[in-house]
C-alpha cells in the first residue's frame, strides 16, 4: 500500500527527530520561553526584612508633604483665599455648595484619597512590616503614628464625616480627631525627639479643632514650653524632583494654570516660591492664637489682645526660619489688581487699606518663609469690641495660615465624602451624613467668597468673611460676649 | 495562571518545532513536468507571481518573472491544473502527463472584481480559498501597494479595507494611526490589531511607558513597519475568522508577506523619488503660525533592489535612504533599511522562506498641543505673539530638540514540509527585535520657555524583543469528491520582553552640552516586562459538494498576565459558507438571469476571541520611591488573582456576490459583538490605601453592517478602469460596567470622555447651558449617545484607471462621520482672552458651566492620494541595456472635507500612549502636509 509506504517513511523520519528532541529536553531550562520575572516589589520582599521600617518612616513623610500639598491649595482654593481663573481643576472648587460628592478633582488623588492612603498605609506599615522588622528602631511606630494622626486630623478638620478603616462605619469629624489625638498622644512619649516635639502641637491643633478648651489650652501652653517652642516651625519639605508641587504649578509657575489670591491678600502671595519650598503643618502662631481665642472665651480682652501681639510680633519676625526675601514675580495679574498704589477695602464700609497690593509683571516682590501679616500693633491696641477682637483672631489665622489649608475649615465648610468611597463602601450610601458638602448659611452665595469690585485704584471685597464670622461668633470656643 | 500549563505549552512547541525543522529530504521518483505561461486575456499581460496548482494535490509553482510557471515531479496522470491571480477569475485545465515528459499548459486569464478564488492563510491554520471562508478576510494586493505613495503599514491601510479605520493622529514623523477593526471592545486596551510579518508577531504599540510629557505626540512602531517590501497584506476584523489567534486576536490580526521574489535573471530596479511637502494651512487659526512656524520642505528617497532566482530558489533584496524636512521645524526624518527575502525548495516536499529586515530611522519631532515648549501651541494662542519681541521668543522657542531614533530588526524562517499528498506541515520562527531612544534636549538658553532651569536633557530608552513560534500541520482527506476534510492541529506561541529605561539631566553648569555627564544632576528609571503566551488549536473544514464549507475550530491558550487563579482559557468557533452559485440549480432557477448573477456565496459564522490583560497586572506590588534622596516604599498595584482575558463573541452573516460575469463584486456583512469579562478599572475603597484595580466585569457590545462594491465598469485591451467603494456602520455601547463606577477615559476635568452603561464608550459629559432656566442656568453632566469621538459611518472609495498598458491612475479617498470632537485648542485660547473664543461663551457663563460649546462635529471625507503611474514603453530605452523604464508621480493627502473650520477633525492632540485610544480631541496638532511625489524607477 503506497500510503503504508508513506506512514513508514513518516515513521522513518520522526525518528532522528525525537532522539534530537530527547537530547534536547535536557537543555530545555535554557531556553524555557515561559517564565517571566515581576521586577516590581511583593510582600514577599518586604517582610522580616532589616531596616524596611526606615523605608515605612519615608513613605509616610513622603505621603505627609504629598496630602500638605494637595489639602493647601484645594481647600485655600475653596476658601476665600483663592480664585480659581484657569485651571482645569473642578470649577466648582470656588462655590462650596456646587462641591458633590462626584467632584472631579476631589474624586481624584485629592486630599481625601490621599489622607486614607496614608492611613491605611501607616496601618500596614505597623502592623506588617515595622514588627517583623529586626533593625526597627523603637521610636519607628510611634513617629508613624504620628503621621498617621496628621492625616487623620486633617480628615477631621475638611470633612464631616469619613470611615477610618476599610468596610468600616463613617465616623464624625471628632471621632476622627479623637483617633489623632491617640496617635499623637503615643507619639508625644515615644517618638522621635522632633516628632515628640512636633505632637504636642499637633495635640493642640486637634484639642482646638474638637472644641476642648481645656485641653486644648493645656497643650497649646506645653508645646510653646518645648526648646525652642516659642518659635517652633514643623513643616514637610518638598521634593521637587520627584513630587508635582501643585500649589507652586497654580500660584507660582501658573504655567497653563493660574490661582490668584483675594486682593485682600495679595501681599502673602505667591507664599512658596521654590518648586521644594516647605510647607508648614505645626506653628507657635497658632498656640498663641488659641490662647487668644482662649482668653476670648474667658471675656479677657486684654489677655486675647496679648496673645494675638505674640502672635503677629513672631509671624513677622524671622525666627525659627521665617526667613525674608524677594521674589521676581512675570505674572501679568490679568484681570486682576496689580499695583502698590492699589489699596484695598475688606467690605464696602471698611476703611481702604494701603500695601496689601503688589505690583508684578517682572516686579520684584518681598517673600516671606512660613508667616506674615498685614496686622500690626496699632491695628490689635486699637481694638475695642469683643467682636472687633473675634475678627481679627480670625484675619490673623487667615493670613498666618495663607497658603497651608487652614482657611477652608475656620469658615465651617466641609468637604463631602468622596463618590468613590460612596460606591465602594459596604456602609455608606448615597445621602448618608457627610455624603453632601457642609456649609454654612453665612457663606456667601455662589462664587461670592472671591468677589471683589474695582473703582479706579481701590479695591472693594465684596464680603468680609472674617467680620462674618465675627458677627456669626464663629469659634472652637464658646464667646461670652 | 496554570505555570505547569505554560510550561507544557513551550514545550510542546519546542516538540513540533524540533520535529518540523528535522525533516529529511525525500529520494525523487519518477516523474513529469508541467509548465506554461499566465496571461491577462484582454492585454496578454504576462502575469508575475501567479500561483498554478494541481487541485487535490500539494504540488504547484508560481509564475517567474517572465511570466512563466514550472510544476517538476509530477506522478503520472490526469489532473486538473488551476491558475489564480489576484484580481482575475479562476482558470482550470484538464492536463495529462506521463513520466519524464513535459507538458506545456498556458492560461489566459480574464479580470474579476469577485475574488473568491484568491487564497489567504491568515488565521485558517492552513492555505484557503477565499471561497471556502465562513467569515470575511480583507486583502491588499501587490497591485494596489505598488502605487500607494506611502511609507508605513498604518498609511497604507488608510481606505484600503472595509471596515477598518486607520485614522491619522498627527502630521509629526515617527507617530502612529489609529488603527480600529470594527468597534471599541476593551475600555483599556490599544485597540490596534496584532501584526504578524510573514508569521512572526511583530511590536505594533505605541512606544514608551516611561513617558515625558511632550504634549500628547506619542510616537508609534507602526511608523518602522515598511511598505517598500510588502507584497500583500491580510487583514482580519476579528471574529471567528481571528478565533485561532486566542487570547491575542480580539482587535483582529493584519499579516504582512514580504516579497520574495520570482524565478528569472536577475532584476535590478533602482527608484529615485523627489517631492515637495506643503503644509496644510486651512485649520491654522494664527497668520503668526503659518508665516514663521510652518514652512515648505523637501524629500528625496533612493531605493535599490533585486530580484530572481531559480526554480529552487527565488530572491527578493531591497535597500532605501530616505529623508524628508517636515513642514515645521525639527521635523526632519532620515530612514534607511535593508531587507531581504529568500523562498527556496529542499527537494521535492520541503521548502523554506526565509525574510529578514533591518530599518533605522531618526524622527525629529516637536511638544504638541499646550505642552510647556510646545511651538504650535503657543502660537495658535497667540502666547509668543503677545510677548514684547514674538520673532525673539520664536527663536528661543525653537531651540529645544526632540530626536528618536530607532533601530530595527524583524526575521523570520518558515520550514513547510509536505510528506504526503494529504499531509502538510509548517513550521515558523521568528524575532523582531527594536530599539529604540528619544531625546529631549532642553538647552539653558531656552530655560525659561521650557520651565527648566539650566537647561536638562531627558532620555527614554525601549528594548522590545519578541519571539514567536507557530507550527502547525494539516491533514487534508480526503481531499476530492464529495465530502472533503481539512483538518489542521497547531501550536502557536510568543514572548516579549519589553525594558525601557529613563534618564534626566538637569542644571548644565555651561551651554553648549547635551551630554547626561554635563549635568549637575541625573537621575534615571526603568519599567521592565515579560509576558508569554502559549497555546494550541485545533480546525476542521469540511467540504461538502464543494459547495458548501464548515468550519470549526478550537484555541486553548494561557499566558503569564493571566491571574494566579486563572487556569486555560478556550476559544471555540463555527462557520458556514455556501456557494449557493455553484449549485447545479442555479442558471436553471435564475434563467437568463443567471448570465447577469454570476456567483453568490452566503457564509455566517460564530466565533470567540480575547484581548490578554498587561503583563504583571495580575500582581500586588508596592513601588519604590524616593523622598529627598531616601528610598521609601508605599502602595502600588492593588493586583488581582482573577484576571482574565477579555472576551469577545461574534456571531457575524453575510454574502459575496458576483454580477455581470464577475465585473462588479458586492460584500456585506452583519456582525454583532459582545465583549464579556472586560477589564474595567474598578475604584476601591479609599481607606485600602489603593486607588483601583482591574477586573473583568464588564460588558461592551458592538454591532454594524460592512459593504463594499467592487466594479470594473471597462476592460479593454486599451482602457481598463475599476472602482471600489465601502462603508462600514458602527454601533457602540457599553451594556454593564458589573456594579462598578462610571469612570473616565480621557478628556479634562471640565469635559470628561466617560465609559458609562448604556452609553458608547468615550462618550463627552456635558454641561449645556440652558438660559431659559435662568441666569447661569445650565444642564449638568449631560450625555447624548450621538456626542461621542467613535464614527458611527465610515468608508473608503478609491477608484484604478489604465490606459494603453502603460499609464495608470489610482485614487484613494475616505470619510468618517457621525462623531464628534473636542475643540481644546479653543478653550485654551479662551483662557487667552482671544475675543472669538471669549463671544463663544454665553453671558453669565465660563468655559466649563457652557462646556458644550467646545464640542463640534467631526465629520470629513479626505481624499488621500491621487498617484499616477507611466511605464515607458520599451521602444524609447531600447539599446541602452534597460529592462523597465517608469515613471511615477503622486499626490497625497490632497483634499478635505469637513465641517471643521478650526481643526483637522481627524487627528488626536492628547495621545497617552498604548491605553485605549478613541481620539476625539483636537489640541493645536500638525495636520498632515500636502505631499507631491516625482519618481524615476528604472530596471536592468
Amino acid at each position: 500500500m503506497k500510503t503504508n509506504n508513506a506512514f513508514r517513511k513518516v515513521a522513518r523520519a520522526a525518528v532522528p527527530g525525537v532522539t534530537f528532541l530527547i537530547l534536547l529536553l535536557g537543555g530545555c531550562e535554557l531556553i524555557d520561553p515561559t517564565e517571566v520575572r515581576n521586577p516590581q516589589i511583593v510582600e514577599e520582599n518586604l517582610i522580616g526584612q532589616n531596616l524596611t521600617a526606615n523605608a515605612c518612616l519615608t513613605s509616610a513623610r513622603w505621603g505627609f508633604a504629598d496630602l500638605l500639598d494637595n489639602t493647601a491649595y484645594f481647600t485655600d482654593v475653596v476658601s476665600d483665599n483663592y480664585d480659581n481663573v484657569a485651571t482645569f481643576i473642578s470649577p466648582n472648587a470656588d462655590d462650596p455648595r456646587a462641591i458633590r460628592a462626584d467632584d472631579l478633582t476631589l474624586n481624584g488623588n485629592s486630599l481625601y484619597a490621599i489622607a486614607q492612603r496614608e492611613r491605611a498605609q501607616i496601618t500596614y506599615f505597623i502592623t506588617t512590616i515595622v514588627p517583623a522588622d529586626p533593625g526597627a528602631a523603637a521610636t519607628i511606630g510611634p513617629d508613624l503614628q504620628f503621621y498617621r494622626g496628621m492625616a487623620t486630623l486633617i480628615l477631621g478638620e475638611n470633612f464631616a464625616y469619613a470611615p477610618a478603616e476599610a468596610g468600616g462605619p463613617a465616623l464624625t469629624a471628632n471621632q476622627l480627631i479623637d483617633l489623632a489625638i491617640a496617635d499623637f498622644t503615643a507619639a508625644s512619649t515615644g517618638g522621635s525627639t522632633t516628632i515628640r516635639q512636633a505632637a504636642q502641637f499637633a495635640l493642640a491643633r486637634a484639642h482646638y479643632a474638637r472644641g476642648n478648651r481645656t485641653n486644648a489650652v493645656a497643650a497649646a501652653n506645653a508645646a510653646l514650653a518645648t526648646t525652642g517652642g516659642t518659635t517652633f516651625v514643623f513643616s514637610s519639605p518638598y521634593d521637587a524632583a520627584t513630587q508635582v508641587n501643585t500649589f507652586y504649578t497654580f500660584a507660582v509657575s501658573r504655567a497653563l494654570n493660574d490661582i490668584q489670591p483675594l486682593p485682600r491678600l495679595d501681599f502673602l502671595d505667591p507664599k512658596y516660591t521654590a518648586q521644594d519650598a516647605p510647607i508648614a503643618a505645626l506653628k507657635a502662631e497658632e498656640m498663641y492664637l488659641i490662647l487668644a481665642e482662649d482668653a476670648l472665651a474667658g471675656n479677657n480682652l486684654a489677655g486675647a489682645k496679648t496673645q494675638m501681639l505674640a502672635a503677629m510680633a513672631l509671624a513677622k519676625s524671622t525666627a525659627g526660619g521665617r526667613t525674608t526675601s524677594t521674589f521676581t514675580d512675570i505674572d501679568p495679574r490679568t484681570g486682576r489688581p496689580n499695583d502698590d498704589a492699589i489699596t484695598v477695602q475688606a467690605s464696602a464700609s471698611a476703611p481702604a487699606v494701603p500695601n496689601l497690593v503688589r505690583r508684578r509683571s517682572g516686579s520684584s516682590v518681598p517673600q516671606k518663609a512660613f508667616s506674615n501679616t498685614s496686622v500690626d500693633s496699632a491695628a490689635i491696641n486699637a481694638l475695642t469690641t469683643g467682636e472687633e477682637h473675634l475678627r481679627m483672631l480670625h484675619l490673623l489665622r487667615q493670613e498666618i495660615f495663607f497658603g497651608e489649608g487652614r482657611r477652608m475649615s475656620d469658615l465651617g465648610i466641609r468637604l463631602p465624602i468622596i463618590q468613590r468611597e460612596i460606591e465602594t463602601s459596604p456602609t455608606i450610601n448615597p445621602g448618608d451624613p457627610g455624603t453632601t458638602s457642609t456649609v454654612p448659611s453665612y457663606i456667601p452665595a455662589g462664587s461670592g467668597l472671591d468677589a471683589f469690585t474695582t473703582a479706579g485704584t481701590v479695591v472693594t471685597i465684596t464680603n468680609d468673611m472674617n467680620q462674618v464670622l465675627a458677627v456669626n461668633r464663629i469659634a472652637r470656643f464658646t464667646m461670652p460676649f | 495562571m496554570n505555570t505547569s500549563f505554560v510550561r507544557s505549552a513551550g514545550t510542546l512547541m519546542l516538540l513540533i518545532s524540533v520535529l518540523i525543522f528535522c525533516v529529511p529530504v525525500q529520494a525523487q521518483d519518477v516523474t513529469g513536468e508541467i509548465r506554461g505561461t499566465v496571461t491577462d486575456s484582454e492585454r496578454g499581460e504576462l502575469l508575475v507571481g501567479a500561483n498554478v496548482v494541481i487541485d487535490g494535490t500539494t504540488l504547484g509553482s508560481a509564475t517567474n518573472l517572465e511570466g512563466m510557471y514550472s510544476i517538476k515531479g509530477v506522478p503520472p496522470g490526469t489532473y486538473t491544473v488551476t491558475a489564480r491571480y489576484v484580481g482575475y477569475r479562476q482558470l482550470s485545465q484538464q492536463v495529462t502527463v506521463g513520466a519524464g515528459q513535459t507538458v506545456v499548459q498556458d492560461f489566459a486569464l480574464s479580470v474579476s472584481a469577485v475574488r473568491l478564488s484568491e487564497v489567504v492563510v491568515t488565521g485558517q491554520g492552513t492555505a484557503i480559498e477565499r471561497r471556502k471562508l465562513a467569515s470575511p478576510i480583507e486583502t491588499i494586493t501587490a497591485r494596489d501597494i505598488a502605487l500607494a505613495p506611502v511609507t508605513s503599514i498604518d498609511q497604507l491601510l488608510q481606505g484600503r479595507v472595509s471596515g477598518m479605520v486607520s485614522l491619522t493622529t498627527s502630521g509629526q514623523p515617527g507617530t502612529g494611526g489609529r488603527i480600529r477593526t470594527r468597534g471599541i471592545r476593551s475600555a483599556l486596551a490599544s485597540q490596534t490589531p496584532v501584526i504578524f510579518v510573514d508569521g512572526v508577531r511583530v511590536d505594533n504599540q505605541d512606544n514608551f511607558r516611561l513617558y515625558r510629557g511632550t504634549g500628547g505626540l506619542v510616537s508609534s512602531s507602526l511608523a518602522d513597519i515598511l511598505t517598500g517590501d510588502i507584497e500583500r497584506v491580510e487583514v482580519i476584523k476579528g471574529g471567528a475568522a481571528a478565533t485561532l489567534y486566542g487570547s491575542d486576536a480580539a482587535n483582529g490580526v493584519i499579516q504582512i508577506f514580504t516579497k520574495k521574489g520570482y524565478a528569472g535573471t536577475p532584476k535590478w530596479t533602482f527608484t529615485t523619488t523627489q517631492g515637495i511637502d506643503v503644509p496644510e494651512t486651512r485649520w491654522v487659526r494664527e497668520p503668526f503660525t503659518e508665516d514663521k512656524v510652518l514652512k515648505n520642505g523637501g524629500f528625496e528617497s533612493y531605493t535599490v533592489g533585486v530580484t530572481g532566482g531559480t526554480d529552487v530558489a527565488t530572491y527578493n533584496v531591497g535597500g532605501r535612504m530616505q529623508s524628508s524636512d517636515g513642514v515645521i521645524e525639527k521635523n526632519n526624518t532620515k530612514i534607511y533599511s535593508l531587507s531581504g527575502g529568500l523562498r527556496s525548495s529542499l527537494g521535492e516536499k520541503v521548502n523554506i522562506e526565509f525574510s529578514a529586515a533591518y530599518t533605522n530611522s531618526r524622527y525629529g519631532g516637536m511638544y504638541n498641543n499646550n505642552a510647556i515648549a510646545s511651538v504650535l501651541g503657543s502660537t495658535e494662542d497667540s502666547t509668543i505673539q503677545s510677548t514684547p519681541n514674538p520673532d525673539s521668543t520664536l527663536r528661543v522657542a525653537l531651540l529645544p530638540d526632540l530626536t528618536e531614533f530607532v533601530n530595527r530588526f524583524t526575521t523570520g524562517l518558515t520550514t513547510r514540509y509536505n510528506p504526503l499528498s494529504f499531509l502538510s506541515t509548517r513550521a515558523t520562527i521568528g524575532l523582531d527585535y527594536r530599539k529604540n531612544e528619544q531625546r529631549l534636549f532642553n538647552p539653558i538658553e531656552a530655560a525659561n520657555w521650557t520651565s527648566t532651569p539650566g537647561g536638562g536633557v531627558f532620555r527614554f530608552d525601549r528594548e522590545y524583543l519578541q519571539i514567536s513560534l507557530d507550527a502547525a500541520a494539516t491533514l487534508a482527506y480526503p481531499r476530492e469528491g464529495d465530502i472533503t476534510s481539512t483538518f489542521t492541529a497547531g501550536v502557536q506561541g510568543f514572548r516579549e520582553e519589553d525594558r525601557q529605561s529613563q534618564a534626566t539631566g538637569t542644571n548644565f553648569p555651561v551651554p553648549g552640552t547635551d551630554d547626561f555627564d554635563n549635568a549637575a544632576t541625573v537621575s534615571a528609571a526603568e519599567s521592565n516586562q515579560q509576558l508569554f503566551q502559549g497555546g494550541f488549536y485545533f480546525q476542521e473544514s469540511i467540504g461538502i459538494f464543494n459547495r458548501i464549507f464548515i468550519d470549526l475550530g478550537f484555541r486553548v491558550d494561557g499566558n503569564s498576565a493571566f491571574g494566579k487563579d486563572v487556569g486555560l482559557q478556550s476559544y471555540p468557533k463555527a462557520g458556514v459558507a455556501y456557494n449557493i452559485s455553484d449549485e447545479p440549480l442555479w442558471a436553471d432557477l435564475l434563467g437568463p438571469v443567471g448570465e447577469y448573477f454570476t456567483s453568490l456565496k452566503l457564509r455566517a459564522s460564530y466565533g470567540v476571541t480575547g484581548k490578554f490583560p498587561p503583563a504583571f497586572t495580575r500582581d500586588r506590588t508596592f513601588l519604590a520611591g524616593r523622598f529627598l534622596n531616601v528610598g521609601y516604599i508605599s502602595f502600588s498595584a492593588f493586583g488581582n488573582p482573577d484576571l482574565k482575558p477579555e472576551k469577545t463573541t461574534t456571531i457575524e452573516y453575510g454574502f459575496d456576490a458576483g454580477f455581470l460575469n464577475d465585473r462588479i463584486s458586492i460584500q456585506a456583512t452583519q456582525f454583532f459583538e459582545t465583549t464579556k469579562e472586560a477589564l474595567f478599572t474598578v475604584g476601591l475603597e479609599p481607606t485600602t490605601g489603593f486607588a483601583n484595580k482591574l477586573a473583568n466585569v464588564g460588558e461592551i457590545e458592538n454591532s454594524g453592517f460592512e459593504f463594499s462594491i467592487e466594479a470594473i465598469p471597462i476592460s479593454t485591451p486599451d482602457v481598463d478602469w475599476s472602482i471600489r467603494f465601502s462603508y462600514a456602520s458602527l454601533f457602540n455601547k457599553v451594556v454593564s460596567l458589573g456594579g462598578s463606577a462610571p469612570f473616565s477615559i480621557g478628556g479634562f476635568a471640565f469635559l470628561p470622555m466617560r465609559v458609562e452603561e448604556n452609553m458608547p464608550i468615550g462618550v463627552f459629559r456635558l454641561n449645556v447651558p440652558r438660559p431659559d432656566l435662568g441666569a447661569g442656568a445650565y444642564d449638568a453632566n449631560v450625555l447624548n449617545r450621538k456626542i461621542s469621538p467613535t464614527p458611527k459611518h465610515t468608508g473608503s472609495i478609491s477608484t484604478s484607471l489604465t490606459l494603453f498598458r502603460d499609464l495608470r491612475i489610482t485614487a484613494t479617498g475616505d470619510y468618517a462621520y457621525g462623531h464628534y470632537v473636542l475643540n481644546t485648542g479653543s478653550v485654551i485660547r479662551f483662557f487667552n482672552g482671544l475675543t472669538p473664543e471669549i463671544n463663544r461663551v454665553p453671558s453669565g457663563y465660563n468655559f466649563t458651566t457652557a462646556s458644550s460649546v467646545w464640542v463640534e462635529k467631526g465629520d470629513f471625507f479626505k481624499l488621500r492620494e491621487i498617484s499616477a503611474r507611466y511605464q515607458v514603453p520599451s521602444q524609447f530605452y531600447e539599446g541602452f541595456g534597460l529592462r523597465g523604464l517608469a515613471v511615477n508621480l503622486s499626490f497625497r493627502n490632497v483634499f478635505s472635507i469637513t465641517p471643521s473650520k478650526e481643526f483637522d477633525p481627524e487627528l488626536h492632540g492628547v495621545r497617552a500612549g498604548r491605553a485605549l485610544d478613541v481620539g476625539g480631541i483636537n489640541f493645536f496638532t500638525l495636520s498632515p502636509p500636502f505631499e507631491t511625489r516625482f519618481g524615476v524607477e528604472v530596471s536592468l
